[in-house]
């Protein structure tokens, strides 16, 4: 039977119809578990919306896989998984570029977190000792007024 | 915090068989002064001997690299009021005894920034590993061509600094984390602060094997390029603000 809806569907189409199905079902899979995640707050909000984005192309792309052979055309490139693999390409160009100044972010944050949280400690640690110092000369002084 | 203020400031990681000596010699040179130890998340007991040796210890909670560490000594000391600020290696490298020789500049008013040179006069008075010479006097060309005078050894560690080269690296966001050297003497300068070299003796460290040693100079050049192009483009940042 999928055969048959692949022959229906005809070369034009562009993907098989085994194809179709998979990329349907990971654009389905990869929004549900987007969603799933963002529900429990276990992603942000900026990665669900790219990953959900993504999710929604394949599955618009396993749908209605003409109009992107067409775009290939009009493109000039006359075999159409070029220019899959050339978007599947910047995509992770500037997913890995979106990564990178996050990762520089949060390490810079990260630094500024630790020394603060060093720097607090030290200050900490000196007033403990003043504290100490100081209670110990209260009572030195307690000591010798009664001795007085 | 103490009346005198210059503090001295030695970051440190797994260095407690030299840290307490270091400690008690710059006491002997700095008898008044605040001495920090940043400790670099040691696993041996470099924090404890450091506190037993008299010195203040900031300790980092992770491993973060010299640069971090550098500049959490530096913020404190800019915070508590520090007027001078001497940085040194823990590991027994740089000399105490230089330390007066290296505030000197300061003190007259001829710098803003001093630091302290094997190479200069006399060259180093131990072997350097060739690929670290090499490297270093790679940074010291282009240090000296972009600051407009001669710089022997941008990497050293042995600094004095006043206010003024204090607030700036305190402040610094880009401070680099793993290597300030060269990159904070270009910073400096663009940022008008006066800086000279003093001749000074330095002890061999007690570096890493030769393999691990060449790794880290050949990344060495690649990172103190970006570094230094990072600066720059933040010191014009700030001059042009």
């Amino acid at each position: 039977m999928l055969h048959s809806i692949a022959g229906a569907a005809g070369p034009a189409a562009g993907a098989s119809v085994y194809a179709r199905i998979l990329l349907l079902s990971t654009g389905v899979a990869l929004g549900c578990w987007s969603i799933m995640r963002l529900r429990e707050r276990h992603l942000l909000i900026s990665i669900s919306a790219f990953f959900i984005a993504t999710g929604l192309g394949l599955v618009l792309f396993a749908a209605f896989p003409d109009p992107f052979d067409r775009l290939s055309f009009l493109l000039g490139i006359h075999y159409p998984p070029i220019l899959y693999l050339i978007c599947v390409v910047l995509v992770l160009m500037a997913l890995i570029v979106h990564l990178g100044s996050q990762l520089s972010r949060l390490d810079r944050r990260c630094v500024r977190l630790v020394q603060e949280q060093a720097m607090q400690s030290a200050r900490i640690e000196v007033l403990e000792r003043e504290r100490r110092a100081g209670s110990a000369a209260k009572l030195g002084l307690v000591e010798k007024e009664s001795v007085a | 915090m103490p009346a005198d203020c210059t503090f001295a400031v030695i970051p440190a990681f797994n260095e407690d068989r030299c840290v307490g000596d270091v400690i008690r010699r710059v006491r002997q040179f700095l008898p008044s002064a605040h001495i920090v130890l940043v400790d670099d998340a040691s696993t041996d007991s470099t924090a404890q001997t450091a506190r037993s040796a008299g010195a203040s210890v900031i300790r980092l909670p992770v491993n973060s690299g010299y640069g971090v560490a550098l500049q959490t000594g530096l913020i404190w000391a800019y915070r508590n009021g520090a007027q001078t600020v001497v940085t040194l290696d823990a590991d027994g490298q740089h000399e105490p005894a230089e330390i007066p020789a290296l505030l000197h500049p300061l003190s007259a008013g001829e710098a803003d920034l001093s630091l302290g040179s094997r190479y200069l006069n006399h060259g180093a008075r131990y072997h350097v590993p060739f690929l670290r010479l090499l490297g270093s006097r790679l940074f010291a060309r282009i240090a000296s061509r972009l600051i407009g005078q001669p710089v022997t050894d941008p990497t050293t560690g042995f600094q004095a600094m006043n206010r003024k080269v204090l607030d700036l690296y305190a402040n610094l966001r880009e401070f680099p984390e793993q290597t300030p050297d060269a990159d904070l003497i270009v910073y400096a300068n663009l940022r008008r602060c006066r800086i000279v070299e003093v001749p000074v003796i330095m002890h061999a460290d007690q570096g890493e094997g030769s393999m691990h040693g060449a790794i880290k100079s050949a990344a060495y050049v690649p990172k103190m390029l970006i570094s230094i192009l990072s600066v720059l483009a933040a010191g014009a940042r700030k001059q042009a603000a």
